[in-house]
């Protein structure tokens, strides 16, 4: 009946390579490209797929519209309530080319009135201009990116740590219900909640650090990375790695196992899982099957909630790691009066924050049935 | 008579950590191939308890069987390891629970549900037990099918959903189908429809139900011998047609109101209600029963070793038991001399009664027999 | 499992309608505390009294609830509790370890007294901070603040020379106190370092009076404490440096203290200052910026949720999207924008205000759309409605009906939003952003923590941490408890 039924969605493929070619030759980055091809092409492909989840993904996007309007009206609002405008400041001490300032200027409409600027200052953002930052001499969104992709690597790490850790840990209190093993992670689940990120951080680095600093205690790679190879640096990096994740995964396992622990056992008592044993079925994937599969939404559900407080944890461990992400650079911005640049992470922050929302949402969608078809 | 289910004794307990929740406590009965049996009582009395024990389906901890043999077909089930129990569980016994709403699992398709029990129990290939599935799904009376064994159970309504899962419960023709109230959550024309569902595949495949319900009116149309449970214990097994003419226990006398009508399966949902309202009390605490019988408290024709004792199970006619002291033979007897010659006559007159109900009910069941010959 | 018994209860009565004859069916009638407890219904007694009784079953609430109430104790009386004012000093010991406490004192004749002391230390390497014992014949001299706040001066003389020794303390005094060459007290001064020279005990604690100034119309004894031997003792109710207690009157008596200082119970930090005293001085504000801010935020959130809940509308819709918006920004990084937003340099009064206004400008959001869908739900009842109907006005409704009906459930939720104030102010100060020194607070101890080399040489240092994580720890489970006891249905 449907016209577009008849065709296969697999045919698609290919478009995005050819696509991803054309916007490599015309100078995007390789990582870019692939990002923004394949986000457009997979909603191309729902139209097939699920129409429904389409509408959701739309939705959801309207939705994070005047989110993003609202905070980069904050982040206006802070520029404008300090004083002078930047580049005065920039004129005093540094040395910039002139016309590299009054490109700057008439870009961000200084010399007209504020809503000319806001409306300007919006545009710019849409197309990734957040201003120059003084501090870096450089194009604030262009500091902000490199750092942000930092960023990202260190949540999504801990994220996957904490999930991988937090699912059986949830499983064994739930099936362990009330005996001691139900208590041992109970408690874990407690401290974990109430050990502030920065302290655990520290506890590490003093483990580390007192017996004879099998890791390294701060950055993101060593001093000599450049002259290593590929894999090399990989484990350079991993190391560095360990001690951010854990601290931040930690935080984020505690939330986590209670909710897993929680949910397990909301369902174990449910009719269904009855209905699967009735079956026959074994006891493991009753468990495995028939319920954790439907404890996995309110976990994504949790997911979404969380992100906000992974990326609060992950900008502080990071100042205190001295992981170069947006969080170091938003203090180091806030200490040097570099207010474009604070402004600018404050608002790729919550971009990242928006579009990591929505990603859970769609996540939820995938897992659950009735947000998907429904 | 041959019988599919043998149930001897059954007791199962809940171990809370400070007491000890009866909730059977001695119940025997059994079913023939094809019968279905009736199990009645009120809310508490142990209907689900023991159905989830002949599954051995009761959470341990706390539950426990701790007494009592489940023959199927000459297979202890209650004896049996737990693999080799699985082996049974959706094979050879299966079960329909109250809340459609609940009881299919959410996240996955109705067609992936069914063809999961099929695929444990046959050897047959997924793509295969999918096309199974639809076919059942077709047998249970859904338009349809091969779009529906992609649905999931959010989008079937509760009448569908419950067709479903009779689906699931009859997918390996088993010879014991359990209903555990299966259309208490559903309204009253779709209740019809699925208890006609029932009954056809009944007789299509000649499975035995056990069928648990409140609703007399569905036990006296649907069933063929009807068990009278009270606080985890049958009290009165019995034909059908017996339980409503001659119901011998005072509770289910005080259940069906006292007065043994015909015609009490045609009373609506509210005049049940009505009736039941006759006994008063409620059930006693299932951490401290009575030490005699348990009904005691509430039987208006307690005596004092009514409270002193529990009763037997003593099968006063041919099929029918009651777990009263009313119809114990040397009560009866003692009875009838202290009251003398009144005694006398009154017992010639039972005699009398008697003997008349029962040529009747042999002419009747002549009359469903040359009936049922006919059909 | 009182669960299960109480279902019992109610599925036995359901079908027969009400009980007729209660006589016969006692047992089944009876319900034990417990189960009216959890089906709400009280015997007469106020709802309060029915939460409190429930949160005296919660083992891990009545915790939390021991361990706030120990901590608030203990910065409430801080002056009184620690050993050395927040800002006391000895500069000449920076990262002094935790002092070992010895508590039995041997006389010569070898005999035991229970004798509290800690032994004096001195820096032998001063890049890498190490300490050890001063000799046995050690004369040290400690000056006594005359008034609260004032700097405390400590003169060790260690040579070996009995003369050296005593010039040395001589030299010292005389500098301190700009004594004129020839000044009385010199000779004076001289004359008892000689006579606790010749003091057969080996270790001698005394109190020296240099002269009497007027200072703020009052006459006040200018004193030094002679020592000779290497020990502190530490004495309970010891008169230690004065200090003013809660700001009502001055006072010198401390819990313990030692008299010739010298006693660093957790140890020194960075300047030299006690570690333990400053935990206590810094608690206060750390302790009290999650009990005002969640003050703040409780207000805040009532009050913007009651009215987008009770109005509805345009005011509903406007609200929601600004709270959507705060809810839509990582805290921290909103946290540390809105700090951007204030100069630096503030004076430490000024920067706890911001620090609570800015916290609970973060979390009120939240808070405020729970109170609103709370509201929602209430304005939509019955009574409300009639309450209407019978002509009372908003604010009535609002008063009588509405708050009430918020109020347990929101305490609940505000209880649980504390821990997250303390995270706060600490995250704010340990980035240099929040309290600033010579001020305390917990975060702020723990910043010298961000280097490592710090933190493994002297560990001590995260005490600070600790006392965060205890708190924290003690809100969540008091959190916990409160909300069982006023919910109990809603089990995590
Ligand atoms: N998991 C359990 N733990 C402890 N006691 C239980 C448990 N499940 C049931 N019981 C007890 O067993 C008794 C019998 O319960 P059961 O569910 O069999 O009643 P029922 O006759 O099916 O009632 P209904 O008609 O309401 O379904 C009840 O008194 C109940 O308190
Ligand atoms: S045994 Fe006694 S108490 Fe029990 S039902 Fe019979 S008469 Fe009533
Ligand atoms: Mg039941």
């Amino acid at each position: 009946m449907n016209p577009l039924k008849q065709f296969n969605w697999r045919f698609t493929v290919p478009v995005d390579l050819v696509l991803i070619v054309v916007l490599v030759s015309r100078g995007s980055g390789v990582f870019f490209s692939i990002a923004v091809v394949e986000a457009l092409m997979w909603m191309v492909r729902l139209l097939w797929i699920s129409p429904a989840m389409l509408m959701y993904i739309i939705r959801r996007l309207v939705q994070a519209i005047p989110v993003l309007l609202a905070v980069l009206a904050i982040g206006f609002a802070l520029i404008q309530l300090a004083p002078g405008d930047m580049f005065t400041q920039m004129e005093l001490s540094d040395n910039i080319r002139p016309e590299q300032l009054d490109r700057f200027r008439e870009q961000f409409r200084l010399d007209q009135p504020w809503y000319m600027q806001f409306y300007q200052y919006v545009i710019n953002a849409v197309q990734g201009e957040f201003g120059f930052s003084r501090t870096y001499r450089a194009p604030v969104f262009a500091v902000v990116s490199q750092r942000a992709a930092n960023t990202i690597l260190l949540s999504l790490t801990s994220l996957a740590f904490a999930w991988v850790l937090s699912i059986p840990a949830g499983v064994f209190a739930a099936t362990n219900q009330y005996n001691i093993k139900d208590q041992f992670v109970s408690i874990f689940a407690f401290v974990g909640l109430a050990i502030p990120n920065f302290f655990l951080a520290f506890l590490l680095l003093y483990l580390v650090s007192s017996t004879g600093n099998w890791l390294p205690l701060g950055g993101m790679t060593s001093s000599g990375f450049r002259h290593m190879t590929a894999t090399q640096q990989f484990f350079d990096i991993a190391r560095h790695m360990v001690i951010p994740v854990v601290v931040i995964g930690t935080s984020i396992m505690a939330t986590l196992t209670r909710v897993m622990r929680g949910e397990m056992l909301k369902i174990m008592n449910e009719q269904y899982v009855v209905t699967a044993r009735a079956k026959g079925q074994t006891e493991n994937k009753v468990v495995y099957m028939h319920a954790l599969r439907n404890a996995i939404n309110p976990m994504i559900t949790i997911l979404g909630f969380q992100l906000g407080n992974v990326m609060s944890g992950a900008a502080l461990v990071e100042i205190v790691v001295a992981w170069p992400g947006l969080g170091s650079v938003l203090l180091e911005a806030l200490l040097s009066q570099d207010l474009y640049l604070v402004v600018g992470s404050l608002i790729y922050g919550v971009g990242l924050l928006v579009i990591g929302n929505l990603l859970a949402d769609i996540a939820l969608a995938l897992v659950d049935p009735r947000v998907r078809v429904g | 008579m041959e019988y599919v289910l043998e149930v001897n004794d059954l007791a199962t307990y809940f171990f809370m950590h400070d007491y000890i929740i009866r909730a059977v406590d001695g119940v025997d009965f059994t079913l023939a191939k094809g019968e279905t049996l009736g199990i009645v009582g009120e809310s508490g009395c142990g209907k689900s308890i023991t159905s989830m024990s002949l599954m051995r389906l009761i959470p341990d901890p706390p539950g426990k069987i701790v007494d009592g043999e489940v023959n199927l077909k000459g297979t202890d089930l209650v004896k049996l390891p737990e693999e080799k129990m699985r082996g049974f569980r959706g094979n050879e016994i299966s079960m329909i629970f109250q809340e459609p709403m609940t009881s299919l699992n959410p996240v996955y398709t109705i067609g992936f549900q069914i063809s999961e029990v099929l695929r444990l129990h046959r050897d047959i290939e997924k793509r295969e037990a999918l096309s199974e599935a639809a076919r059942l799904l077709k047998m249970v009376g859904m338009s349809d099918p091969d779009q529906r064994v992609h649905e999931y159970p959010f989008q079937l309504s509760g009448g569908l959903r419950q067709r479903a899962m009779i689906a699931i419960a009859m997918a390996c023709e088993p010879s014991v189908m359990i209903a555990d109230e299966p259309t208490t959550a559903l309204d009253v024309t779709i209740q019809a429809q699925i208890l006609r569902l029932m009954g056809e595949l009944k007789d299509a495949k000649d499975t035995s139900i056990a069928f648990i319900t409140h609703d007399l009116a569905v036990i006296a149309g649907f069933t063929d011998r009807v068990m009278v449970m009270y606080a985890g214990v049958a009290v009165e097994d019995a034909p059908v047609k017996e339980v409503f003419k001659n119901p011998l226990h005072p509770y289910t006398q005080g259940l069906l109101g006292s007065v043994p009508v015909l015609g009490v399966g045609k009373l609506n949902e509210d005049g049940t209600r009505r009736l039941l309202q006759a006994i008063p009390g409620t059930l006693p605490d299932a951490r401290r029963f009575p030490r005699g019988c348990r009904f005691a408290p509430r039987c208006p024709h307690a005596m004092k070793r009514c409270w002193e004792a529990e009763p037997n199970m003593v099968e006063v006619a041919p099929g029918h038991k009651v777990r009263c002291y009313l119809h114990h033979e040397e009560v009866r007897e003692r009875k009838m001399r202290n009251l003398g010659a009144a005694g006398r006559r009154i017992a010639k007159l039972q005699e009398h009664d008697r003997k008349k109900r029962e040529s009747k009910r042999a002419r009747e069941e002549r009359k469903e027999s040359k009936r049922d010959g006919v059909s | 499992m009182s669960d299960n018994t109480n279902d019992n209860a109610n599925m036995g009565g359901a079908p027969f309608g009400a009980a007729s004859d209660p006589e016969t069916d006692l047992e089944a009638l009876t319900v034990s505390d417990e189960q009216w407890d959890i089906q709400g219904y009280d015997h007469g007694e106020s709802i309060w009294t029915i939460y409190v009784r429930r949160f005296r079953k919660h083992t891990l609430g009545r915790l939390g609830l021991a361990i706030l109430l120990f901590l608030y104790f203990a910065v409430v009386f801080a002056d009184f509790l620690s050993p050395y004012d927040m800002v006391w000093a000895n500069s000449s010991k920076p990262f002094h370890p935790p002092s070992n406490i010895h508590w039995f004192y041997y006389n010569e004749d070898g005999s035991r007294e229970f004798r509290p002391f800690s032994y004096e230390y001195m820096q032998t390497d001063i890049a890498r901070r190490q300490y050890r014992v001063i000799p046995q014949h050690s004369i040290r001299a400690v000056t006594v603040p005359l008034q609260p706040g004032r700097r405390q001066y400590n003169w060790a003389a260690i040579g070996s020379d009995p003369q050296v020794r005593e010039d040395e303390i001589v030299s010292n005094v005389q500098r301190q106190y700009r004594l004129p060459d020839g000044h009385e007290a010199i000779d004076r001064l001289r004359e008892r370092i000689g006579a606790l020279e010749a003091n057969p005990e080996q270790d001698v604690v005394e109190t020296f009076v240099i002269d009497t100034v007027e200072i703020d119309g009052r006459e006040l004894e200018r004193k030094l404490h002679l020592a000779k031997g290497n020990k502190n003792f530490v004495r309970l109710f010891e008169q230690g440096t004065p200090y003013s207690f809660l700001g009502l009157f001055e006072a010198r008596t401390r819990l313990f203290t030692s008299r010739t200082s010298g006693f660093f119970w957790f140890g020194a930090d960075r300047n030299g200052r006690d570690l333990f005293s400053r935990l206590l001085h810094g608690g206060r504000v750390s302790m009290t910026v999650g009990l005002i801010g969640a003050g703040l935020t409780f207000a805040l959130g009532l009050f913007f949720g009651g009215i987008a809940g009770y109005a509805g509308g345009k005011t509903d819709n406007v609200i929601m999207r600004l709270c959507e918006v705060i809810i839509a920004i990582p805290a921290l990084y909103l946290l540390l924008s809105l700090r951007a937003a204030f100069p630096p340099g503030l004076d430490s009064v000024q920067i706890y205000m911001l620090i609570v206004a800015i916290t609970s400008l973060v979390a009120w959001a939240s808070f405020a759309r729970i109170i609103r869908g709370l509201v929602l739900a209430i304005r939509s009842q019955d009574y409300v409605m009639s309450a209407r109907t019978i002509g009372l006005s908003h604010w009535q409704i609002i008063r009588k009906h509405v708050l009430p009906n918020t109020f347990s459930y929101s305490i609940v939720q505000v209880t649980l939003l504390i821990p997250s104030f303390i995270l706060g102010e600490a995250a704010l100060s340990l980035l240099g952003l929040g309290i600033t020194e010579p001020q305390a607070s917990w975060g702020n101890m723990l910043s010298v923590a961000r280097n490592y080399r710090v933190v493994r040489d002297f560990p001590w240092i995260l005490w600070p941490g600790f006392l965060i994580f205890l708190a924290i720890l003690a809100w969540n489970f008091f959190g916990d408890g409160v909300r069982d006891a006023v919910d109990p249905r809603s089990k995590h």
